[in-house]
C-alpha cells in the first residue's frame, strides 16, 4: 500500500531537475511514491527525467503532449497518485534527507486532514527561514478559524501547496484539486478552499522543503502577462467565499487581501509598459467589482499608501480606452 | 582547566588529506603532560620531531575534532567529504568527526556567520554541542581553518574568539594575496600557515600582511595520505583505462568566470589538444561539484577523433587517479591538480584556456588570477605538442627567477593596500621584465592606477579619462563591428 504519493511537476529545468531527484531519492522508502509530471519541457528535462525514472525507486513518469501550466500538471499527478497521503515539490527545489519520513509521521501523529509546514528560502548560498503564519504549532485545529483575522496575515497567506501534507480523504471530497489553466496564483483559491472545507488542520516547523528564489525562469521573476492570473485567481477566491455559509466574516479577508496583492503588483515596477498598462486596467475593474462597503472597510484599514492607490484606481472610468479623467 | 581540544575545518576531502599529512608529519605534536603548552609553545612547536607524534592515543588529553563542511551549491543533495570513498582511510586521525552544517542547519556553510554581538551565545553552543569545556581560558580550543577570509572558516574563528589560530593551505591560491582585509583580531591570531610544496622555491604570500610564517608539509606525508586514499577508490575507477589522458574539469561558469557554452569548448579543446597528442584512451573528470550535466557534446566529439572515452561520473580525487591509472598526461585549465601531477607523481602535463581566462577573471584581485598565472607561466598549452612533448617541471632556481617575482608583482597589483610593502618589488620586477610575454598578466589600466611602470605614458594618461576621446573610440568600435558584421 502506498502511504506517500508526492507529485511533482517539471518544466523546463534542466539545470535544477537533478538536485531535485536526488533530494527525492534521499527521501524515498519503499511505501513511497514519486509522480513526476513534465509539463511538455522542450529542454533536457525529458532525459534527465527519463533516466531518473530507473534510478528513483517509487518513480512514475507522466508527459504532457502540451504545455498546461503548474495547476493543470499537479492536478494530473493528483490523479495518478494512490497515497493515504499526497503532497507536492516543484521541479527546482529540494529537500532535505529524511524529510518525508518525518512530515509522514508528524501527519499519522496529528491525525488531521492536512499540516503546513515552515520551509527555507534560498536566494543562491543566503538562505532565510519562511514560517506558516500560525503561532499554535502541533496542535490540531479548525483551519476555518485560521482564516482570520482581516487585518493579520494569517495561514490563508502562505498558499506554497508543497509546504505542506494532505490526507487522501481531502482528495475525495475534490478539495486537492488546482483551479484548471490559472497560469499564476493557482494556490490561492485552492489555500482559501482548504481552509474552509476541511475539518482540521496543524502548523509544524520541520524546515524541510528549499525553495530556490531568484531563478530566471521562474514565474514569479517575470513581469509578463502570464503574471495578470492573479486576478482571476482571487476573483475566484472572492466568489466561493462569497457563497459560504459565513461570507459575511470571511469575506473581508479576502476583500483585503485582494486589494493588498493588487497594491503589490502595481508597485512592483517589474512589468513591461504594455503589461503594466493591462494590470492598471484589469486591476480598475477587479476593484469595481467588489463589494462596496467591503472594499470601504478594507481600505480605511490599510495604509495611506496603499488606500490611496486602490482609491484613484477606484475613480478610473471604466471602458478600456477612456480619455484621462 | 581542562583537556585541549584542537578543531580542524575541512570543506573537501581533499583538504581533509591535508590535514591528515600534516598530523602524520608532527605539525600537530600533543602537547607533553597538560594543557599548560598554549601559552609558550612557539619555540618548542618546531624542535619536536614527527616521532613523537601520538598514534592511536593523545597524550596530554588533547582531544582532535575534525568538523566538516559541505560547501556545494546544494548540500542537503551533494555528499559531504566524510561520505566521499576514501575518508575512512583518513578517519583515524581524528577522534570525532563533526558536521557544520549540522551545526547551522539549516543555512549554507557559505552564506552564513554569527552576528558580532552574538557570539558568546554562538561560542557556548558550540562548546555544548561538541561537549567542549565551558569557557575559561579560551585557548583552551586551537583552530586549524583553510581560507581564512571567507565562511565557514572566518564564522568559526569568530565564534571562538580567544582560540590560537592555524591555517591550512591546500591549493596554489596561498601563492597569491589574502583575498580581502581580514578583521585584526583573526588574522593576528594566526600562527602559521601550512602548505604543500607544490612548487619549491615559492613562498605563500597568503596572510604574510600579518607576518604568517609558511611551514611545509611535507611532499612524503602527502604523498603518503594519498596513497591511503587510493586504496578506496571507487568501482569505476578501477575499470577506467590506465596510461589515457587525464582530463580535468573545472566548475568556472559557477563562478560566472565563463559561460556552461565556453566550458563545454573549453573541455572540447582538452579533448582535441590530447587527441592531437596522440591519444587514444581519453578519461574524463569533471569537477566534484559540478552539476551533473551530460557530457554529450565531449562523447560526440571523442567519437569523431577516433578516441575512446571515458567519464569518471562517481566524485574521485585527481590525486587518486594519478595514483591508481598513472595516465600518460594530465590536461586541465588552472587546477591545483595539474601542479600535483608533475610535483608529487612527476605527470607530464598540459594547460589549456589560461589566456582566456587571464582576461576573463575580474576583477583583477579576483583570486582566482594566482592559480590560473603560475599555470599560464609554467605549463605547456596542450595544442602546442612539441611544448608539451619536451616540457619538464622547473627546478628551484627557475622558480626564484621567473615565477617568484611575477607573483609578488600581481600580487601586489591585486591587493596594494593589503600589501603596500610591496611596491618596490612590484616596479622593480616590472622595469626589467613587463615585455610582450609577461604583458597578459597586468592590466595597463591597473598599472596606470597604480603608477606603476607599464602604465599608459604619462603624456597620455589624460585618454582614458577625457570624454571626447571615449566617445571616438567608441564610435570607432562601434562603427568596426558594423562593418565587420
Amino acid at each position: 500500500m502506498v502511504k506517500l504519493s508526492v507529485v511533482v511537476p517539471f518544466y523546463n529545468v534542466q539545470t535544477y531537475a537533478q538536485d531535485t531527484l536526488r533530494s527525492l531519492r534521499a527521501n524515498a522508502r519503499e511505501d513511497f511514491e514519486f509522480i513526476l509530471v513534465d509539463d511538455h519541457s522542450t529542454d533536457a528535462t525529458p532525459e534527465i527525467l527519463q533516466r531518473a525514472q530507473s534510478e528513483l525507486p517509487g518513480a512514475k513518469l507522466i508527459r504532457h503532449e502540451q504545455n498546461g501550466g503548474l495547476a493543470t500538471a499537479r492536478n494530473t499527478g493528483l490523479d495518478a497518485a494512490n497515497g493515504e497521503y499526497l503532497t507536492f515539490l516543484d521541479g527546482d527545489d529540494w529537500l532535505a534527507p529524511g524529510y518525508y519520513p518525518r512530515l509522514l509521521s508528524a501527519a499519522e501523529r496529528l491525525g488531521c486532514d492536512f499540516l503546513r509546514t515552515d520551509h527555507v528560502q534560498c536566494t543562491a548560498r543566503a538562505r532565510t527561514l519562511a514560517r506558516v503564519p500560525h503561532g499554535r504549532r502541533w496542535a490540531a485545529t479548525d483551519p476555518r478559524a485560521a482564516i482570520l483575522p482581516a487585518d493579520r496575515t494569517t495561514s490563508v497567506d502562505y498558499a506554497y501547496a508543497w509546504a505542506g501534507i494532505y490526507h487522501r480523504r481531502l482528495l475525495d471530497r475534490e478539495l486537492l484539486h488546482f483551479p484548471h489553466g490559472l497560469r499564476t496564483a493557482e494556490d490561492r483559491p485552492w489555500i482559501w478552499r482548504l481552509h474552509r472545507e476541511a475539518r482540521s488542520f496543524a502548523a509544524v516547523g520541520l524546515l524541510g522543503v528549499f525553495y530556490r528564489r531568484g531563478v530566471a525562469s521562474s514565474l514569479t521573476q517575470i513581469g509578463d502577462v502570464r503574471q495578470l492570473d492573479f486576478i482571476r485567481a482571487f476573483d475566484q477566491v472572492v466568489e466561493e467565499t462569497a457563497r459560504d455559509p459565513e461570507a459575511d466574516r470571511l469575506l473581508p479577508k479576502a476583500v483585503r487581501t485582494y486589494c493588498a496583492i493588487i497594491s503589490h503588483h502595481l508597485t512592483s515596477g517589474r512589468f513591461e509598459p504594455q503589461v503594466a498598462r493591462k494590470l492598471k486596467a484589469l486591476s480598475a475593474a477587479a476593484v469595481k467589482r467588489l463589494p462596496g462597503g467591503l472594499l470601504e472597510d478594507a481600505l480605511d484599514s490599510m495604509d495611506h499608501g496603499r488606500a490611496a492607490r486602490l482609491r484613484r484606481l477606484r475613480r478610473r472610468p471604466g471602458g478600456p480606452a477612456e480619455a484621462a479623467a | 582547566m581542562g583537556a585541549r581540544t584542537r578543531i580542524f575545518l575541512a570543506s573537501t576531502l581533499y583538504g581533509a588529506a591535508t590535514l591528515a599529512a600534516a598530523v602524520d608529519g608532527g605539525h600537530f605534536p600533543a602537547p607533553y603532560g597538560s594543557a599548560g603548552d598554549g601559552a609558550g609553545g612557539d619555540s618548542a612547536r618546531g624542535e619536536r620531531s614527527s616521532g613523537e607524534r601520538a598514534g592511536g592515543e593523545r597524550a596530554g588529553g588533547e582531544r582532535r575534532l575534525l568538523v566538516v563542511s559541505n560547501n556545494a551549491a546544494n548540500p542537503e543533495t551533494t555528499p559531504a567529504p566524510d561520505a566521499m570513498p576514501g575518508f575512512a582511510a583518513l578517519r583515524g586521525r581524528f577522534d570525532r568527526v563533526l558536521s557544520w552544517n549540522d551545526a547551522i542547519r539549516p543555512f549554507h556553510p557559505g552564506g552564513w556567520s554569527p552576528r558580532a554581538d552574538d557570539v558568546p551565545m554562538w561560542e557556548r553552543y558550540l562548546r555544548l554541542l561538541w561537549g567542549l569545556d565551558a569557557p575559561g581560558d579560551g585557548t583552551d580550543v586551537e583552530l586549524v581553518v583553510e581560507s581564512l577570509q571567507v565562511e565557514p572558516a572566518l564564522a568559526l574563528a569568530r565564534m571562538f574568539p580567544e582560540a590560537p589560530i592555524d591555517v591550512y593551505a591546500d591549493g596554489l591560491m596561498s601563492y597569491g594575496p589574502t583575498r580581502n582585509k581580514l578583521d585584526p583580531l583573526v588574522g593576528s591570531r594566526v600562527r602559521r600557515l601550512l602548505h604543500p610544496e607544490l612548487l619549491p622555491g615559492l613562498d605563500p604570500l597568503l596572510l604574510t600582511e600579518f607576518g604568517v610564517p609558511g611551514e611545509i608539509v611535507s611532499s612524503s606525508a602527502v604523498r603518503g595520505v594519498l596513497a591511503e586514499l587510493s586504496a578506496h577508490a571507487p568501482a569505476s575507477v578501477a575499470g577506467a583505462p590506465s596510461r589515457a589522458a587525464l582530463l580535468l574539469g573545472q566548475y568556472l561558469s559557477a563562478l560566472d568566470i565563463l559561460t556552461a557554452d565556453e566550458e563545454e569548448r573549453l573541455h572540447l579543446r582538452m579533448l582535441r589538444g590530447a587527441a592531437e597528442l596522440g591519444h587514444r584512451s581519453v578519461v574524463f573528470k569533471p569537477h566534484p561539484v559540478a552539476p551533473a550535466r551530460y557530457a554529450g557534446a565531449l562523447e560526440k566529439e571523442a567519437g569523431e577523433l577516433g578516441v575512446e572515452l571515458r567519464v569518471l561520473t562517481e566524485p574521485v580525487l585527481a590525486e587518486v587517479l594519478y595514483e591508481r591509472l598513472r595516465p600518460a598526461l594530465v590536461v586541465g585549465c588552472f587546477s591545483t591538480a595539474l601542479l600535483t601531477a608533475s610535483a608529487y607523481y612527476g605527470l607530464p602535463v598540459a594547460r589549456t584556456g589560461t589566456e582566456l581566462l587571464l582576461e576573463r577573471v575580474t576583477p583583477y584581485q579576483n583570486s582566482n588570477r594566482v592559480p590560473v598565472t603560475i599555470v599560464d607561466a609554467l605549463l605547456p598549452d596542450v595544442s602546442d605538442p612539441a611544448a608539451v612533448r619536451t616540457w619538464s617541471p622547473p627546478d628551484r632556481e627557475r622558480v626564484r627567477a621567473e615565477l617568484a617575482g611575477l607573483l609578488r608583482a600581481v600580487g601586489f597589483c591585486m591587493q596594494p593596500q593589503i600589501l603596500p610593502g610591496l611596491r618596490p618589488e612590484a616596479e622593480a620586477y616590472l622595469t626589467r621584465h613587463f615585455d610582450g610575454r609577461t604583458r597578459r598578466y597586468f592590466k595597463r589600466r591597473r598599472l596606470t592606477a597604480l603608477g606603476l611602470p607599464g602604465a599608459v605614458p604619462r603624456q597620455l594618461a589624460f585618454v582614458p579619462r577625457n570624454r571626447t576621446v571615449r566617445r571616438v573610440a567608441r564610435r570607432a568600435r562601434a562603427l568596426k563591428r558594423a562593418a565587420l558584421g
